[in-house]
């Protein structure tokens, strides 16, 4: 099972980006269900550790804006995310993808192969629309995340 | 002048807080104080508006729990429509509260409470984090987990969404339960009775561990009050308010919480934006009260579903009247989960539980209304009043952890002067310190805190502002 997890604040500009992001690709992706399971959500919580443990492979999607990788000022920003107890120890909110992944390893004993899709972005006052710049962005998120599930099929098909 | 210690903030609570711990010249505690340093302002930003936007205005007061906020609000626009809402609705409303407060009370128990409870309160903080849980003992953070996550489930199936779910409505609910829906929640409810019933064994189990914080944790006599169904039952959504004394006697009773006035009185002090709420008939600050799961096992003569009874009845044999130690505030936090559970289902089996008319609509009838309902903290009272045109003039809201605040404050000295002595903080005095706190569960408007984000800070200081000693510790 592919697990699609895009979250983010809908009513502060691009914090919303992951979940305009999955709320799309549920619609497009409806059809693969339940292979493809897609949740939009406000944040990352530590429950979340469960469905992560039964997925094969994990999607995150958010709005960039501190780590280095963003600060880069790259567009479409594309990374493997691996666990990580060090992340941090928040225990209800600002979790991170990696904490998460630490969470399923220590409680299930397993953790799936997973990756961050983001948009760098400044835009984070009040609002309930992407930025301009992060509007224009986003079909080109969703093409890549597309692209990355075909790409999947494509290889497990070649395994099998 | 002595000296003073400053903890800021206060970590794995729902919102931002410090305390401060006054010394005299012998170095022995002499005062403390919990400050909330937040101000939201709700009751004032929600004038003018229509009176019909209360419920999902006055839910963003929580992200932990917004449904109480839901439910108050909603039924304090019953009472400005002068309807009596559908039979159903209500029982909807009742379900959706109980959902809530099984994920809520299983954030305070697992998530914020258990590096305490199962690592010690002396264990190195580096350790005493989730993953210390998560590696110590992983079938309870399992169990955690799934339980926070059956009761984010029901909320989802009935409203909607987890968090601030527009389904509570002026009038009712917005829409009716489905077959599926009512299928899918009574399907966790048989997993919900095995996790809770195992936690609750582990908890018993462990209390010995705690002795010291049992006989020290804000275990002083006072008044506790909550709602009561006319049964004398377990309630959270509906009923009159009790009040019982420390001794377990009934000081009042079906207090009619449109009343609340003759009995709530609000005091403001200097050093808090939290407001503290006191037993009028007692004055202030004598008419000290505590409410949330611990007040409301200790104001009910019975639960009313057969295996929360039996727990509350091993439960009030702890002490001889009203069970007094604030520690055993997240023991009453699982039984209140294994009584959600039986009662939810219990709704769901009632015969009118699917009918379509959940809602009644009406124009504003009454130019004030008062809502109640009891939230995970403790009860909550939403008071509006109108204009002609339907738009708000004046809100009052009781918040369930302001009615704690006079004991939150008495349960910091008292471990203060317990716990702490001498010029050297220990790390394990700083965490007890806390961890009183903790047990209260306070939340202090979540929607704009950060948990973990910040430093921790103590310093004691000598009367010249020289700093003796200074603890900190990265968030």
């Amino acid at each position: 099972m592919i697990l699609i997890i895009g979250y983010g604040n809908s009513l502060r500009g691009d914090d919303g980006l992951g979940w305009y992001a999955a709320n799309s690709l549920a619609q497009t992706l409806a059809s693969q269900a339940p292979a493809v399971q897609v949740l939009a959500l406000q944040q990352l919580t530590p429950e979340l550790a469960l469905p992560i443990s039964q997925a094969d492979f994990v999607v995150f999607i958010d709005a960039c804006w501190s780590t280095e990788v963003c600060k880069k000022e790259q567009a479409l920003v594309f990374q493997a995310i691996k666990p990580d107890q060090g992340a941090n120890y928040s225990l209800t909110h600002h979790l991170k993808p990696s904490t998460l992944l630490a969470y399923s390893q220590l409680l299930y004993d397993t953790f799936p192969s997973a990756v961050l899709f983001s948009i760098a972005s400044q835009h984070f006052g009040y609002g309930e629309a992407l930025s301009a710049q992060t509007a224009a962005l986003l079909p080109a998120l969703l093409e890549a995340v597309t692209n990355l599930l075909v790409q999947r099929n494509n290889e497990n098909d070649e395994n099998h | 002048m002595g000296q003073t210690i400053l903890i800021d903030p206060v970590t794995r609570i729902e919102g931002h807080a410090k305390i401060t711990i006054q010394l005299d010249n012998e170095g022995q505690v002499q005062d403390a104080h919990l400050h909330i340093a937040q101000f939201r302002g709700f009751e004032k930003l929600c004038e003018g508006r229509p009176f019909q936007e209360m419920p999902s205005l006055m839910a963003r007061v929580c992200g932990i729990c917004p449904v109480s906020h839901l439910v108050a609000a909603a039924k304090a626009c019953d009472a400005l429509m002068a309807v009596q809402i559908p039979p159903p609705a209500a029982k909807l409303r009742a379900i959706i509260n109980l959902a809530q407060l099984i994920q809520s009370h299983a954030v305070s128990f697992f998530y914020l409470a258990s590096p305490d409870l199962l690592l010690g309160m002396d264990s190195a903080p580096e350790k005493r984090n989730i993953f210390g849980v998560l590696q110590a003992n992983p079938g309870l953070a399992r169990d955690g987990i799934r339980l926070r996550q059956m009761g984010q489930q029901m909320i989802e199936l009935l409203g909607q969404k987890r968090i601030h779910p527009a389904w509570i409505v002026p009038g009712g609910v917005s829409a009716p339960l489905t077959t599926e829906h009512r299928s899918q929640m009574l399907q966790m409810i048989p997993e919900g009775y095995t996790l809770i019933e195992r936690t609750l064994s582990w908890f018993k189990r462990s209390l010995n561990n705690y002795r010291e914080e049992t006989q020290s944790f804000a275990n002083f006599p006072s008044l506790f009050i909550g709602l009561v169904n006319k049964d004398g039952e377990l309630e959270h959504y509906d009923g009159h308010l009790r009040v019982v004394d420390s001794m377990g006697h009934i000081v009042t009773d079906k207090i009619d919480p449109t009343d609340y006035q003759e009995y709530v009185g609000e005091a403001v002090e200097p050093w808090s934006y939290l407001k503290s709420t006191y037993y009028k008939p007692l004055g202030y600050p004598q008419g000290i009260y505590r409410v949330g799961p611990l007040a409301r096992l200790n104001i009910i003569d019975r639960c009313g579903t057969p295996s929360a009874d039996q727990e509350w009845a091993e439960f009030r044999e702890l002490h001889r009247g009203a069970v007094l130690s604030s520690f055993y505030y997240h023991y009453a936090r699982l039984i209140e989960i294994l009584y959600a559970f039986e009662k939810i289902e219990r709704l769901l089996n009632e015969p009118d539980i699917m009918d379509k008319h959940v809602r009644a609509f009406a124009g504003a009838n009454n130019m004030e209304g008062i809502g109640v309902s009891e939230a995970p903290r403790g009860f909550l009272i939403h008071h509006f009043k109108i204009d002609e045109n339907g738009l708000m003039k004046w809100a009052n809201l009781i918040i369930a952890t302001g009615n704690n605040n006079l004991a939150m404050n008495r349960g910091v000295l008292q471990v203060a002067k317990h716990f702490i002595t001498g010029q050297t903080i220990t790390e394990g005095m700083l965490n007890r310190v806390e961890a009183v706190i903790r047990s209260f569960d306070p939340c202090l408007s979540c929607s704009t805190h950060a948990l973990g984000q910040y430093p921790l800070q103590i310093q004691l200081l000598a009367p010249n502002g020289e700093i003796l000693d200074e603890v900190k510790t990265e968030g």
